[in-house]
Parts: C-alpha cells; structure tokens; sequence
C-alpha cells in the first residue's frame, strides 16, 4: 500500500473509500462477462440436464419419467461398458503418462545432458497435433494391415499380422497408446516448468546428507511438485472421462462395443439410435457425478496434512 | 470514463463486424437453381445421380445439381440433429437414406419430407418396396436399389480345386464350409471376407433369406435370443472363423483388395457391389453369380434375402419442387433412365417396368455373358416378406457384439445372445 | 572430469527412443503425403512422388480449403474474445482482490470440472431454440461455435496464477497519475504478461482449431466445415485413399505448428511465469 495513507485527513478517507469502492466494481465489470458465460453455457446446462434427464421421449416430445431413466441407467449393458472403458483408461493411461512426464522432465532438467532442446521438442511435438489427425494416423498405423504389423513382421517378431483393432483388449490398448503418445509431451511441459523453479540448493543439500538420485526423486522432487501434478491429474482425469475425438476415429467404439466410451454413447443416443435426449440427458449426468467424485477424491488424497494451506 | 464508453463501443462494433462478416459466410450465393444431393458410395449411388444429372440437364439445362459424397452414417446422424434441432439450415434438398431408417424418420419426422407419393407411380416400384417409404399411406421416398443378395464366386479357383459352378449352385452354409476346407487345402484360398467387428450386414442378410428380423411381426419388440436364423447364422459365423476360412478386413479398401487379390474365392453379397467387384479389369470372366447360401435346418430358409436398398427422399428445403421434378423426371418414372442405370453403371433398380425390359435379359460381358442383372431380379421376388421395423441401427451393434464377445472373448453363443436380449429388453421400453 | 556416466548413456538411449516413437507417425504422415494410397497399404516408408497427384485430389474432391478457412477465422476470434475475457477476469480477481470475488472464484473453479458431455444435450437444445427464434446465432453458424466457448475457467484460472507474480507498484503510480483502470489494463499489464498472452494464446488457439464434437452438431453446411471436420469424412469415404487423408492429416498440423514455434519461447516462459506459487 502507498504512504499516502498514513497521514490522510477525514475528508480525505471518505473519498478513498468511495474510490476503493469505485475500483471494486470496475473489478466486478471485469468479471461480469466470463460469469455471466458461464452461468450460461454451463451452470445452466447442468442443471437443465437434471431436469432432462427425468424425461424421456423422441425428438422434442419428451414426457415426465422420473427415475425411470435411471433404473435404465444401471442395467444398460452399454452404458457398463462404456463406463469400463473410461474407467480403465483413466486407471491405466493418467498414473502411466504423469509418471513417463515425470522423468521426461527430470532428465530433461539435468543440467548434463546435451541435446535437452531437441529431446524437449520432439518429446513435445505430439501435444500439438489435432486430435483428428493423429487419431487418423493411429488408426492406419494399427490397422491390421498398417505399418507396425509390417514392421514386426519384418523383424520376425511375430508369424501373423495382429489385429489390434478387432480384439478388445487390444483395441484398447491401441487407444491408450495412442493417448499416452499424445498428451505425455504436454504434461512434461508444465513439470519441467516447475522444476525449474526448484532450488538447486535443496538437491545439494540432499547429496550430502547421501540420498541418491531415486530417493531425491520421491522425497523432493515429487512432494516439491505436488500441486501442479495434481493439476495435471485433475486435467487428465477430465480429460479421459470425456474421451471422444479419437475412440471416434481410431475404433469407432468398436470392436461391437469394446471400446465406446460415455461421451460417445451419449452422442450416439443423441443422433444416430432413435434419439431420446432425455436418456442422454440421464447419462451425462452420471458422467458429471462421477467426475466430481473421483476430483474429490483426488483433492482430499493429496491434501496438506501437516501444515494448513499458505494463502497465495 | 470516457475511455471506457469508448472502448465498449469499439469492442461491440468489432463483434458486430465480426460476427456479421461470419454469419454472411454460409450464405448461398444462388443466381441459378440449386438441388444439393447427399449419399455415399462413388461407384454405385454417385454413379447413378451423375446419370440422372445427364439425363435432367438435357431438359433443364440451367439447373445446377451438386452432389456430395457423405458417408451414410453422417447422413442419419446429421439428419437426426436437424430434426431434433427443428431446423433445416445446411441440410440439402435430397438425401439418400437407407431402409432401416425410413421408418424411424416417417414415423417421428414426416413433417420434414415432401411427399413424393403425389408425383410418381407407386406401382413403378416392387412390392416390398411401398410400405417402407411411405406413411399413413403416402410415400415420402423414391425406392432405388433393390439390395437383393447373391455370391459371385471365383470359378477359376473352384476349378483349380476340382469344383464347378453347379457344386456352389443353391447350397447351405453347411455344404459350402465342405467346399471351401477343400478349396483351402488345394488352393490356400479362403472363402470369403468379412468384418468381423461390425456383423450387422451378414446377420440381415442370412435374416432376410429366412424371412426373419431382428423385430416380430410389430416391427418393435427385438428378438435376438429365440431366433433359429440368428442362432444359426452366429454358428455358421463362427465354424468358419475358427477352421481360419474367413478373412477380416477393417474397411472397403482392404475388403476390395482381398478380393482382387485372389485372397477369397467368394463375395457373398448385395447386387450393388457388382461395380466394386469388376473394379478389377483383370479378373473379367472369372467371376460367376450364384445365389446366396440358405440358412441349414432352419425352417423357412431361401437362397434369396436383401441387404440395403434405400430410397431418395426430399427434405423440406427450399428448393424441393424443383428437387421433386428432378426425382420424378429420372429415378420415379423413367424407364429409359433405368435401362441406362443398368448398362452404364450395373445399378439394378426396384423399378418394376425394368422387368419387361430386353436390356434386362443382356449377358453381362463382365460376368462371361451371365445376363446377372435377370438373376438378381428374380431372386428380388423370392424374398420373403420382413418388416424392417425401428431399431435395426441398435439391433446390428447387438449382433457385433455378441459376435465379437463369441470370436474374441470365447463367450459361449447362448450366453452372448442371451445378453443381447437382455440388453435389448431392459433398453427398449 | 569429462566422464561419460554410465547412467548418461542409459538416459540418453531411453530419450532417444521416446524421441523416436513420439517423431515416428509425424514421418509416416508426412512421407505418406507424397505416396499412392496403395503403396502406403503396402508399407512403403519413403517418400514418393506422388504429392503433386495427392494435392490435386484433395483440391478437387475435399472441402479442405473451405475447412483452412473457416478453422483459421473461427480459431482467430475465438482466441482474441476469449483471451481479453479471460485475461481481464483473471486480472480483475488478482488485483481488485476482495472477499466475495474470491467466493465468486472458488464457485468457477468448481464448474471446470463439469464435463461437455453433461453440457451437451441441454446447450443442443438451447441451441435448437435460438434458432428458432435469432437464427444468426443458431445452428450453422459461427456464433453458435464460438460463443459457449468463450469463457474459460483454466485461462481465468491461469491469467490469475500468472498475475500474481505481477509489480502491483506499477499500477499505483498510474493510478497516482490519473490513468484509468481500463487504460492500466491495456496499457501497462498487457504489454508486461505478453509471455501470459503468448501461452494462453496457444492454448486456446489449439483448443479451437482442434474442436470436433460442437462443431460437429453446430455445423451442418459444408460452406462451414472446420479441418477436423473435413479429416472426419474424408476418413468416411467409401473407399479411402490413404495419400490423400494423411496429406490433409499433415497440413491441418502445419498451421497450430507454425503458431506454436513463433511462440514457442513466449510459451515456456508464460508457462513458468505461472507456476511459481
């Protein structure tokens, strides 16, 4: 705060007051915009799909069902299926890809290596590829006649092209691949921006005090980098239980079914079955609950247990 | 406080501008008329509009017709968002649809389509045809291709093999899995190609030659798990999967390419991959039709059931009277214009004065003089009568399903086709 | 001592190989631009010349141009609007600091976490009633695109991270000197967070030029098709010509490429600039 105000006259406060006030709501008007958005385009939406999701119909002709979606809800074998698949790839993909982004960015942050930029980059290159395209790519590189086949057909690594995309394990694999490959590079960046803030200091000290570079790597590194991991986590997890673009275009949900996931089921109920958005309506709600779930979850897992939170 | 008036005004008239600049993006400039055409399949639906194009274009010169290629899905799906929405901005004046969805337009969206019933001959199109594209008696789509099924089958390779054509002639599932294991052993050859995580296809076909559906007779209830043709089509499936005489392809390039590569020696399949099938010059004469396997012990089975087939139908666009001359003037009356459909393209229409029609009976040089076109007509009128009924789209992910559970996953069939009923059960109240 | 480490030999192996998976299908992309679909089936790996031949088909059969054009313009406004709403909310709660905008704050960060999909069925059928009322802003135009994007909860969120860090005393002495608030906005805090604006800008560039499922409801004329769009059907083709969809595959890449390397320094430095705390 200025000095200015340690030897103020009355008159003079009142008019600081009215202009501190002033400044608060030049404040507000600043925000008034993205708010009311907001309020719009997704506080709105989510309460307006609760109430959707209670009606049922075709088209626009929706009538009152109560929970009878619901009831739909837990025995749609679909549904359980395409809950699966997000789950599985959540538990598998997030925890794989922070942990490669981890020592991407570790190793890329040792200040002995040559080459770090172009590593960095390459590593990075995936994250700005279009989710279409490399989905495309993917799709093509797995076909059961694309390249990786040919490649370990060529080096005697296996007798009979595999089909990746017709099993469903594999075909899930294919996805997970294709979404580690993509986002590791993205993530790498925000932990290598943080690392970078971290004094050396701490490390030295470590050294001497004879922890080798693993356990620095767990009991500094990765406490030190907590908050943005969670971040990353919080993002990822968001991310996967939406998974659209590349279940899309890589499988198509498919083998049968092996690979829908939720957000996809949801499109399809709203465009392709016999459309009833009320059902739709049901299951994006579910999705919402579960996304809410598994971030409280993952805040109260990793909260501050020692020391209350600094105000920023 | 001036500044701040100023800038708001400065942002609202870039938005403005903006925003103006882009609404005015997909206008239409239109100075002639317009039809806008959308369907799949270059070889066969594409085909046949340029053809029609040709043919109105020399009456009606100054009408522009713009074709484009959509894949058949999007089609529904864009569709079904224009309905739900309740707008028609962007949606063209014509569209292909298939019969599986007519219905479930008609039903919900009747309002969105010109009744075409008024302009053209109902009696122009085969009987099983009517019903499925039209509503509370009128008709709303312009039936095109007749989807009627057969096999071409490679007698070069039979022959190396030791067999004729007169063995593949009207045989079960059953008999041509004899075939084929001998084939196999001499030739290396397999029988056919199939994707096998979408099954849907395979399914109606072997459906329809029985006169079966994935729904009863109300077109509504779904009856998966106490259906002989379905039980017996997912055996079949499944036999020839498991002695490795079936090849897998993910999309139609690779299915082309197996079968122009000599990896099969059998296209089980619709009248209309004939123009697929001779994309391969190389192969002329070696390819013969024959009619579709039957279903083995499973009462009502015939050689001759139907895959596809859809109608043209006009939205409520502006622009559909001229869209219904268009359709009028070549796919609902013309039968100058199907006979060219059949010589030029080997497109073979549901349009009943065809029958009578010489060109009908004309050897097709592709197929060793096999006038094929007569065969796959005949056989159209053999199918027994199915009622398409609403949820064929969601019937065909149960059946790709369940396949793929029973292939991949080692599911036994009655479980995996009990579930599919169960799903089916528990989904469609 | 200039020795080489064990250990450094492993790291620099492990680093190559991940380089090499993470490069490897933007080479098969790119070389597959200039092969012959059948080649490419065939598992060709080196580049053919049959670019000239590619391009042509993309010319003539594909929406591509249409789609460059209207990702581009529907990316650029998307981005500008977003980052001034964005940047002047993340400010705002920064430096005009008060309890109830906390709240305000806090209640947003909640809302990042619904998902699209629950917004979906009900801002579709928003969506339905404006246009039946203000088709201008309804389906199939870019309005109904950009705008439930504009406001970004991560951008506000990031904008405010980053300001944090920023010299408040500057803003003092303007204040001291009679500049508007607005003009302090525009004319001291922009032009010192221009590392913020690079990152963000990226961002949100990346996030619009990529969108596919809105667009994909929202945009039925094919006047108005985005890249993602156009890379969708030509992959729905009936049969596929695997030249031309990975040429359109690695152009629709070039642009969010280019933008990304012109920024690219800005970017690591936005990024840091707001981890810190």
């Amino acid at each position: 705060m200025s000095n200015i105000s340690l030897k103020e006259p009355p008159q003079a406060k009142r008019t600081l007051n009215l202009t501190r006030f002033k400044r608060d709501l030049v404040g507000w008007c600043f925000i008034l915009a993205p708010v009311i958005l907001i309020g719009i385009f997704v506080v709105y939406p989510m309460i307006n799909s609760f109430h959707l999701s209670l009606q049922s119909g075709v088209g626009r002709n929706l009538n009152f069902v109560g929970l009878d979606n619901y009831t739909r809800l837990f025995q749609d074998r679909t549904f359980i299926r395409a809950l699966q698949n997000n789950l599985t790839y959540l538990a598998i993909q997030v925890p794989l890809m922070i942990l490669l982004g981890l020592l991407y960015a570790v190793l890329l942050n040792k200040k002995d290596l040559k080459f770090r930029s172009f590593f960095r980059m390459c590593i990075f290159l995936p994250a700005i590829t279009s989710l279409m395209a490399y989905a495309t790519v993917f799709r093509y590189l797995f076909d059961q006649q694309g390249i990786i086949n040919a490649l370990l057909l060529n080096w005697g690594l296996i007798q009979d092209p595999i089909g990746w995309l017709m099993n469903p394990v594999l075909a899930r694999v294919t996805i997970i691949a294709a979404l580690t490959w993509r986002w590791t590079g993205y993530n790498m960046i925000f932990y290598l921006s943080s690392l970078q803030n971290i004094d050396e200091g701490i490390y030295e000290a470590a050294k001497i005090d004879g922890a080798n570079a693993v356990q620095a790597f767990f009991k500094i590194t990765i406490p030190l980098l907590k908050p943005i991991i969670l971040f990353t986590s919080i993002m990822s997890t968001i991310g996967t239980l939406q998974l659209f673009d590349e279940v899309v275009q890589i499988t198509d949900g498919g083998p049968g079914q092996a690979t829908v996931t939720m957000t996809q089921y949801i499109f399809n109920l709203m465009f392709w079955y016999n459309p009833d958005f009320g059902y739709a309506a049901t299951v994006s709600f579910a999705v919402l609950l579960m996304i809410l779930t598994l971030s409280v979850i993952q805040f109260w897992a990793t909260r501050d247990r020692d020391k209350p939170r600094r105000r920023a | 406080m001036k500044k701040l008036v100023s800038v708001i005004g400065a942002s609202i008239l870039m938005l403005t501008l903006l925003f103006g600049l882009a609404g005015c993006g997909s206008d239409n400039d239109s100075g002639a008329e317009q039809i806008v055409i959308w369907a799949w399949d270059p070889a066969f639906n594409i085909a046949a509009l340029e053809l029609a194009a040709e043919f109105f274009n020399a009456e009606n010169p100054d009408v522009e017709i713009i074709i484009e290629e959509v894949a058949f899905d999007s089609i529904v799906q864009q569709l079904n968002i224009a309905f739900a929405a309740g707008t028609m901005t962007g949606l063209p004046n014509i569209a292909l649809v298939e019969q599986y969805q007519s219905q479930v337009f008609l039903q919900n969206f009747s309002e969105h389509f010109y009744p075409i019933g008024n302009r053209v001959n109902t009696n122009n199109f085969a009987g099983y045809t009517v019903p499925i594209h039209s509503h509370n008696g009128v008709m709303y789509g312009v039936p095109f291709d007749t989807g009627a099924i057969g096999m071409f089958v490679r007698h070069d390779i039979l022959a190396q093999a030791g067999f004729s054509v007169e063995d593949v002639y009207m045989i079960d599932w059953w008999e041509a899995l004899e075939i084929s294991e001998a084939v196999f052993e001499a030739t290396g050859v397999r029988m056919f190609s199939q994707n096998l995580a979408a099954t849907g296809g395979y399914a109606r076909m072997n459906m329809t030659a029985s006169g079966t559906w994935y729904t009863g007779a109300d077109g509504q209830t779904v009856n998966i798990n106490n259906s002989p043709s379905i039980r017996r089509a997912v055996e079949v499936l499944k036999e020839f999967v498991d002695r490795d005489l079936v090849m897998h392809h993910g999309d139609a390039n690779t299915m082309h390419a197996n079968w122009h590569t000599s990896q099969v020696w059998a296209v089980p399949g619709a009248v209309w991959l004939t123009p697929s099938v001779m994309l391969d010059d190389g192969l002329s004469g070696q390819w013969t039709l024959v009619p579709y396997p039957r279903l083995p012990d499973v009462q009502g089975a015939t050689n001759f059931g139907n895959m596809g087939g859809s109608a043209w139908y006009i939205l409520d666009v502006p622009g559909y009277e001229i869209a219904a001359e268009f359709l009028s003037f070549t796919f609902g009356n013309n039968l100058e214009f199907h006979e060219a459909l059949l010589t030029e393209i080997g497109a073979l229409s549901v349009f009943t004065p065809l029958a009578n029609s010489p060109v009908l009976s004309e050897p097709h040089p592709f197929f060793g003089g096999q006038p094929i076109f007569q065969q796959f007509s005949i056989w159209a009128n053999n199918i027994p009568q199915f009622n398409v009924g609403l949820h064929t789209y969601f019937g065909n992910s149960l059946i790709s399903t369940a396949i793929v559970e029973i292939l991949e996953e080692g599911r036994d069939i009655d479980d995996a086709l009990n579930a599919a009923q169960h799903h089916a059960d528990t989904q469609l109240n | 001592m200039k020795k080489i480490k064990i250990s450094n030999v492993f790291i620099y192996i492990f680093l190559s190989v991940a380089s090499f998976i993470s490069i490897f299908p933007f080479y098969w992309m790119i070389v597959s631009s200039t092969n012959r679909s059948f080649d490419i089936t065939m598992g060709r790996l080196l580049p053919g010349n049959y670019l000239f031949n590619n391009i042509q088909t993309m010319l003539n059969e594909t929406n591509f141009l249409t789609g460059l054009w209207n990702s581009a313009r529907i990316a650029v406004i998307a981005t500008v609007l977003t980052l001034l709403l964005s940047s002047m909310a993340g400010y705002a709660f920064e430096i005009y600091k008060s309890k109830w905008k906390d709240i305000v704050f806090r209640l947003l960060l909640l809302s990042m976490m619904i998902p699209t999909a629950t917004m979906i069925v009900p801002l579709f059928l928003m969506l339905a009633t404006v246009s039946n009322t203000v088709p201008a802003f309804g389906l199939d135009t870019i309005p109904a695109i950009i705008i439930p994007g504009l406001a970004s909860v991560f951008l506000i969120f990031f904008f405010r991270q980053s300001t944090k860090m920023f010299a408040t005393d500057v803003l003092e002495a303007a204040r001291i000197d009679g500049m508007g608030e607005l003009g302090m906005f525009f004319r001291i805090y922009m032009p010192i967070m221009k590392n913020t604006y690079a990152a963000a800008a990226i961002i949100t560039f990346m996030g619009s030029w990529n969108a596919f499922l809105w667009p994909r409801i929202v945009i039925r004329s094919s006047d108005l098709h985005t890249l993602p769009i156009v890379l969708n059907l030509v992959n729905a083709t009936y049969t596929l010509d695997f030249g031309l969809i990975l040429l359109v595959s690695t152009l629709s890449i070039i642009p969010m490429g280019i933008v990304f390397f012109v920024l690219q320094k800005h970017f690591v430095a936005g990024m840091m600039g707001s981890s810190k705390g």
